[in-house]
């Protein structure tokens, strides 16, 4: 009997543990698809919140044709979390430098990552207590893995409605942006956009982001 | 560092050259467009508020006293923003929320709930809809407890983790 329980109570933790290595434990398989809920209210440190309406004729589409940077150099993303900045670069040329916000109830992971599926909007939901979040419609999310941390832990680059402090830590590990910033970012990166989902090919590789330094406390 | 104009952007009123300046600064979604516009009088300069065209607020400024947009000035669903205001090297923060038309000076009620414990470090946004981010400092020395101001009660939540 005993034995039993112990058997049952492993099993608990460790399905517990699993779930939490997502970065929206709650929502984990289904963020990593497209989700538009217009209807649906958001919540956050407590508070209810309206989404954006997403439009899914949204014209997102007319981002470069395949190839046609090679030229100009390689795009790649540079995420400082000491600074809690983003740089985008084409070659050497800067594309983008906007302040964002990285893992502080959860770590953003450090390392060298491609982003490899791009959607229009999907749902996000985590913690628990004061620190539940229930947000659909989040905007232009680019997802990255690398070997080390599986695509199907879910962090991505997304545009934010629910806070406005950037420059803080403020996410369950993934990299918030603003809206407007996410929306730029989000037509230029790769893959090139073939929808409101893209997953990346070697016809379409994902864009370099670049993940360093450590986030302040 | 920000496009758009978005970065603080102190108005020294100091400053000689210019009678007459506007600066615009768009919310986080890019939906609504907040104008500052200053204009030198024998009192100061008096800094005018619009969004969206419509005139909401306006605050006339001593001279060597600045009114500053924060780079997080507008609230998640863009019914406030909140400024930073130096006077004579005093800093105050205000939130103002535009249905109601005044503002609501929440360093003062800050200083009268906790003044001889803490004092405000920062206002660094909004960590929800109607709560801006606060860090203190202990005035023995040291680091203080962060708070969240929440707007509609006008009340302060001593947060248990450092923003």
């Amino acid at each position: 009997m005993f034995l039993a329980f112990l058997i049952f109570a492993g099993l608990f933790v460790f399905n517990d543990m699993s779930r939490r290595k997502c970065a929206n434990f709650r929502s984990c398989e289904e963020s990593l698809k497209l989700s538009v809920n217009n209807s649906e209210v958001g919540t956050f440190s407590g508070r209810k919140i309206l989404p954006p309406s997403i439009d899914l004729s949204y014209g997102t589409f007319e981002a470069d044709v395949l190839g046609e940077a090679a030229d100009i150099g390689e795009k790649h993303i540079y995420v400082d979390l000491g600074t809690q900045t983003l740089r985008a670069y084409e070659g050497d040329k800067l594309f983008m430098e906007t302040v964002i916000s990285s893992g502080k109830w959860g770590k953003t992971p450090t390392g060298e990552f491609k982003i490899w599926e791009k959607l229009r909007a999907t749902k996000m939901s985590g913690g628990s207590g004061a620190d539940y979040y229930y947000l659909p419609n989040v905007p232009f999310v680019m997802f990255f893995s690398n070997n080390e941390v599986a695509a199907g832990r879910g962090f991505s680059l997304h545009g934010t409605y629910w806070h406005n402090n950037f420059g803080y830590p403020m996410s369950h590990g993934c990299v918030n942006m603003r809206i407007i910033d996410a929306e730029k970012l989000y037509n230029w990166v790769g893959p090139v956009a073939e929808g409101n989902v893209t997953l990346s090919t070697a016809d379409n590789p994902g864009t370099v982001v670049t993940i360093y330094g450590q986030a302040p406390i | 560092m920000q496009e758009g104009g978005n970065k603080p952007v102190p108005i020294f009123a100091s400053e000689t050259p210019i009678s007459t300046s506007s600066i615009d600064v768009l919310s986080p979604d890019g939906k609504v467009t907040l104008t500052m516009k200053e204009k030198k009088v024998e009192a100061g300069v008096v800094h005018t508020f619009s969004v969206s065209n419509k005139e909401i607020f306006s605050k006339t400024l001593p001279k060597d006293s600045s009114l500053t947009i924060p780079f997080n000035a507008f609230s998640p669903d863009n019914k406030y923003i909140f400024l930073k205001k130096t006077v004579l090297g005093k800093v105050d923060y205000f939130v103002f929320p535009f249905s109601e038309g005044t503002e609501i000076n929440f360093s003062g009620l800050f200083t009268e709930k906790f003044g001889s414990e803490l004092t405000i470090e920062d206002a660094t946004g909004w960590g929800g809809v109607d709560l801006v981010v606060i860090n203190t400092q202990k005035v023995s020395g040291g680091k203080g407890p962060s708070f969240w101001f929440e707007v509609p009660s006008r009340s302060f939540i001593r947060l248990s983790h450092a923003f």
